[in-house]
């Protein structure tokens, strides 16, 4: 045994501290003091010793200290104890001294039985305290935990002695304790086991395969018996523990074992472990030689025996947590005062009561803290049975496994490693043919990293099998209906992998008993979040998979910073956040653009989705980003979807205590909680996932991917760029329509399909949508009925203020068209004109002008011809001339007199030609000769036309055109392609200088 | 000294915290109110209904502040330095924001009657009935209504 001095002379000093203690309470027996009080002292500190003589391996102390419990164990109840028996028992601690004494000078041959006759009354039922028992079977259940681990290593590394016996010490003390708790049943097992395991230890037999199942299979039943007591129904098993004790015994007759030829050879114990052989320099826990290992985890536990540990309720720690979050608050309080207060002393005194806090949470965190290697430990065994049962050669690495986290956590994090684990090994390690045939080795690697980073752990599982099937997953989830086919090619790679965690999925081919019945995935995904975590996944063909799961390390405390909002604070956590982007206007580093009316902003040539944080709190009505010097972006990661929140002011971090809000506000997902700040003030915790849910940043995911995604490509502030979303509708041609128009894309099922009236309708967000099928309403013949169709997907249009839903039979695409709209083949009121893609002719809807031929909402588009008797008249400078004769069509139908213009230098002479004659110039920004932006100079450089209203109308701009345009003298910037707004615009504007003009 | 309800097993009389909210007199029993506080300082809570004034803190605990006016569909009141009854559900705490705190009074329980059909529906809801005092009527509320219809009317918003 590997004990320096030191370590053996705490052992031996303790040993007779207990012993000592014993001896007192016999003592004080003797002198007629009550023999109950003392009975569990003596008891425990007997037992004590016999624990730590086991762990240090002096043999003959172990089992004459216990042949000294059980006798004395035979005492409880009784009143009182003779003086014979005293003296028996205090021999029995002088004794035991003299083991110490001999044991420590080298000899201990001469041990003479002083315990002859005691034994154990096993029929009797001892009558045992709680507490004991619960110490039992924490004990029982560590022990049988070591010994797992144990035969693992035996079996990885061949057999040794050191590991026999460590095995056989306990099983020992298992056999002992329960014999002494009056558990026959386990005591019997026990001895079965353990007198097998001396004959092993002996050589007298050999260690098998065949015999190390055995062994597991027995630490298994024993477990069952032990869980049965615990929660006190009898396991149903006793058949098959009779049978393994039945092996058990047939093994020992030697002959039996001849007709195993395997037999695992020992390997030397100070040569490492074969599969070390693998690059990886790292240390591995369970792999490293054992001289290593063995001797310094034995002399820990012995440290542990010395120092004095106790036992807590996990609950009593949980309010400890709970106290301790209070106090955080209440110190952060005070260091607020106190920076406001002047007394000295008061400061100091609040600087160590921080200093004293703050060691308080980091150590009452600590005692909830357990290393992650208490759960990975079980793998071992986990993969060695699956790979059996699969005819896999599996071997499990782990690194880092003394990460520690919160217990609690670690709980919740148990049951979906197993089942990420047993997935890797079900389908993500090849059968070893497979594996050379791909050139890899015969054994699969499951690796599982434990670490931390950026506050959380991150727990890693990597296997080096086959990877996930790219083809085969998109198929299931078409074949599910999780994915409609047409988008498939709008997904990423980590959007199709994202798909294994969708409910009831699995590419498994058969149905096996390990995994591949489809209710995993979304149980690991979900329990993960649960906690506050994140499942991640990373997949290579043919190379492996790698499932990365990201942990909080505690929920209690919660670092996260502090952002104010108009005049509201709010935390987010940490662990959502990714950076902090500060967008100063002057400096180059970009601006916030607008893509399709949604703010974007260029994060490292990468778009980042923009949302206001004001607009998600509803401060002010339109996202839009004020023009302030400054722009604050918190960019967060909201699970699948990466944004970036404007905020009015990154404040601070801060140690949160999350508190659950009221029962009445929790139905408010962008909430997930709320805290007291050090000023005493109430902040709430914002719940990053729920914000990006309000905010449809998931409804229709795969789309708005790939519409930044090409956008990206495209990259170009090209002002002719328009976006259309290709529909199928059920004719031969592909019809288009223009993305501005598009709110928002769902589908339906059939059933779901109502009627009010004529009308269709179906329920949609709390209210009712009414549907429209573009194929009548643009007039053609009679198609499918909606009520007929299984999915109907829905393009969902705002007019006016309602919600229009346009049924199609396909959404096929989102494309980008700089073609010019040609009006040269329309032949009905519901289409724009055509234009080319892809060698094909792509008809473009207009959708209110469609919509118009609906009955019931032809009052809703009647358009509102002006009021005042004067007919307005409207200078159009456009220089393509499919815009040029569309808005103007369209701005004639609503009564007003247009005046059309090819570029901005013709517009300014026909200006300059009449210059009362019109009340507004509409202008596109883009055109040869005089661009808008100098037409808009122009006329404002001349003092008639200083109050002349001035629109913008163009395909796409951002901020800074719109701040350029502005500048330029423009009232307004429009998109085209949004009749509805620009004529609501245009009336806005005319109202507002007549107002002006009366006023 | 007897608690609230072995009172009115033994006497017939019950103890009520008293308020006033809009020129009425109201009363809540003395066992379901915590606590009466000055006025305190309100975190909004964005996007919920009018009438959660917001959040206070209550001694590190979270309370959330009900304004009884809009809850009782009353006209507003200019001010928003409203004392405060707080009252406790499970683990939840609301304040009651009101306009006036009035005394504990006692109640005999042969003068409780419940509220007539012509009391608006809006506040009947959130009542038990009403106590006839001898110079003035007490309109008795009842909290875990109150707790119970919040829950459900925030959740349908």
């Amino acid at each position: 045994m590997q004990f320096n001095d030191q370590e053996f002379a705490e052992f031996k000093q303790e040993c007779l501290e207990l012993l000592d203690q014993a001896e007192e309470g016999l003592l004080a027996i003797g002198k007629g003091e009550n023999f109950s009080a003392h009975y569990d002292a003596i008891f425990r500190a007997f037992h004590s010793v016999k624990g730590a003589a086991g762990m240090v391996g002096i043999e003959d102390l172990q089992s004459h200290m216990h042949d000294l419990e059980s006798y004395f164990s035979n005492m409880k109840g009784q009143e009182s104890l003779d003086q014979n028996t005293i003296d028996f028992l205090l021999k029995g601690c002088d004794k035991a001294r003299k083991i110490l004494g001999v044991e420590v000078s080298g000899a201990s041959e001469d041990r003479e039985t002083i315990l002859a006759t005691p034994t154990s009354d096993s029929s009797q039922v001892s009558i045992v305290s709680d507490a004991s028992f619960k110490e039992f079977m924490a004990e029982a259940t560590e022990l049988l935990q070591r010994m797992n681990e144990t035969l693992a290593k035996i079996e990885k590394e061949g057999m040794n002695q050191e590991l026999i016996s460590s095995l056989y010490r306990d099983m020992h003390t298992i056999k002992g304790s329960s014999g002494l708790f009056g558990f026959t049943n386990i005591g019997d097992f026990a001895h079965v086991i353990e007198s097998h395991l001396e004959l092993m230890r002996s050589g007298q037999s050999k260690l098998t395969p065949d015999m190390i199942d055995l062994l597991y299979k027995s630490f298994d039943l024993l477990e069952v018996i032990l869980d049965g007591l615990i929660k006190e129904t009898p396991h149903q098993r006793n058949d098959e523990i009779e049978e393994v004790k039945k092996q058990l015994l047939a093994a020992e007759d030697p002959a039996s074992n001849n007709t195993n030829a395997q037999v695992i050879v020992a390997t030397a114990p100070s040569t490492p472990a074969p599969s070390t052989t693998e690059t990886a320099p790292v240390v591995k826990q369970n792999v490293s030689p054992i001289k290593a290992s063995q001797a310094p985890q034995n002399s820990e536990e012995v440290k542990q025996d010395g120092a004095q540990t106790l036992r807590v309720s996990v609950d009593l720690l949980d309010r400890l947590m709970t106290l301790v979050g209070e106090m955080v608050l209440v110190r952060n309080q005070v260091i607020q005062y106190s920076n406001k207060n002047e007394d000295l002393q008061f400061i100091n005194l609040s600087k160590r009561l921080d200093v004293v806090t703050s060691e308080i949470q980091a150590e009452v965190m600590k005692t909830r803290m357990q290393p992650i290697g208490s759960i990975l430990n079980k793998f071992h065994r986990v993969v060695r049975d699956v790979a059996r049962d699969l005819n896999k050669k599996i071997e499990i690495h782990f690194f880092g496994s003394e990460t520690e986290l919160d217990k609690a956590l670690l709980e919740s994090v148990k049951d979906p490693l197993m089942h990420i684990v047993r997935n890797s090994c079900d389908h993500g390690i090849e059968n070893p043919t497979e594996r050379i045939q791909s050139g890899k080795s015969e054994v699969g690697n499951i690796t599982i990293r434990a670490f931390h980073e950026g506050g959380q752990v991150v727990i890693e599982i990597a296997d080096d099998g086959k990877g996930l099937d790219r083809e085969k997953i998109i198929n299931k989830a078409i074949e599910k209906n999780i994915i409609a086919p047409d988008k498939v090619n709008h997904l990423s790679e980590k959007d199709i992998y994202n798909f294994i965690f969708a409910p009831g999925f699995s590419t498994a081919q058969s149905v096996t008993n390990i995994s591949g019945r489809g209710v995993g995935m979304d149980v690991v995904r979900k329990n993960i979040e649960k906690i506050g975590g994140m499942v991640d996944i990373d997949s290579v063909q043919h190379k492996g998979t790698t499932m990365r799961l990201k942990i909080p390390l505690t929920l209690a405390i919660v670092p996260a910073i502090i952002i104010r909002s108009g005049v509201n604070h709010f935390a987010i956590p940490q662990v959502k956040l990714v950076e902090l982007v500060r967008i100063e206007k002057d400096k180059s580093n970009g601006q916030i653009e607008l893509l399709q009316g949604q703010p974007v902003y260029r994060l490292r040539g990468k778009l980042l989705p923009i949302i206001n944080l004001r607009k998600v709190l509803g401060l002010s009505e339109d996202g839009a980003i004020e023009q302030s010097p400054v722009v604050n972006i918190v960019v967060v990661d909201g699970d699948s979807v990466t944004f970036g929140l404007v905020v009015d002011e990154v404040q601070d971090t801060a140690d949160i205590v999350v508190k659950p809000l009221n029962q009445m506000l929790k139905s408010l997902s962008i909430y997930s909680g709320a805290t007291v700040l050090g000023d005493g003030s109430i902040s709430l915790i914002l719940d990053i996932t729920g914000i990006a849910s309000t905010q449809n940043m998931y409804v229709s995911g795969g789309e708005d991917n790939s519409v930044l995604s090409k956008a990206a490509v495209s990259g170009k502030n090209n002002s002719e760029v328009n976006e259309f979303l290709l529909v199928n509708i059920g004719t031969t041609a592909v019809h288009a329509i223009p993305l501005s128009m598009v709110q928002r894309m769902e589908e339906f099922s059939g059933v779901a399909i109502e009627r009010s009236g004529d009308i269709d309708i179906v329920q949609y967000r709390d209210s009712i949508l009414p549907l429209v099928n573009l194929h009548q309403a643009l007039g053609y013949p009679t198609g499918k009925k909606l009520s007929e169709m299984q999915k109907i997907p829905v393009v969902v249009t705002k007019v006016g203020h309602r919600m229009v839903g346009l049924c199609v039979e396909e959404i096929l695409d989102v494309i980008n068209s700089d073609q010019a709209i040609s009006d040269a083949c329309v032949d009905r009121p519901g289409i724009l004109g055509n234009f080319t893609h892809d060698n094909k002719v792509i008809v473009v809807v207009d959708v209110l002008n469609s919509l118009r031929q609906v009955p019931f909402l032809k009052q809703d588009l009647k358009f509102k011809t002006i009021s005042s008797s004067q007919k307005h008249k409207i200078l159009f400078a456009e220089d393509t001339e499919f815009f040029r004769r569309h808005v103007s069509q369209l701005l004639t139908k609503s009564g007003y007199e247009v005046v059309t213009a090819e570029n901005g230098k013709q517009a300014f002479s026909f200006l300059e030609a009449a210059p009362t004659d019109f009340q507004l110039v509409l202008s596109d920004i883009e055109m040869p000769e005089m661009n808008g932006l100098e037409l808009a100079k122009k006329v404002r450089s001349v003092e008639k036309f200083k109050s002349l209203p001035m629109i913008a109308l163009t395909t796409r701009y951002n901020t800074a055109d719109i701040a350029g345009g502005r500048e330029a003298g423009f009232d307004a910037y429009l998109e085209k392609l949004n009749p509805e707004i620009l004529l609501k615009e245009i009336t806005d504007v005319l109202t507002k200088k007549i107002s002006k003009g009366v006023a | 000294m007897l608690r609230g309800e072995e009172i009115s097993k033994t006497t017939g009389l019950v103890q009520f915290s008293t308020f006033i909210i809009s020129g009425r007199l109201y009363g809540i029993e003395v066992m379901s109110v915590q606590e009466v506080t000055m006025p305190m300082p309100l975190t909004p809570v964005p996007l919920t209904s009018n009438f959660v004034k917001g959040l206070i803190n209550l001694r590190g605990q979270i309370s959330t502040a009900i304004d009884m006016r809009g809850l009782f569909g009353l006209e507003k009141c200019d001010t928003d330095e409203k004392m405060a009854v707080v009252c406790r559900s499970d683990d939840s705490l609301i304040s009651l924001l009101i306009d006036q705190i009035g005394d504990v009074i006692e109640a005999d329980i042969d003068h409780f009657e419940r509220a007539p059909d012509t009391v608006s529906s809006d506040i009947r809801k959130y009542i038990k009935g009403v106590h006839k005092l001898e110079n003035n009527l007490m309109t008795v509320i009842d909290v875990k209504k109150i707790f119970n219809l919040l829950n459900q009317k925030v959740e349908a918003a």
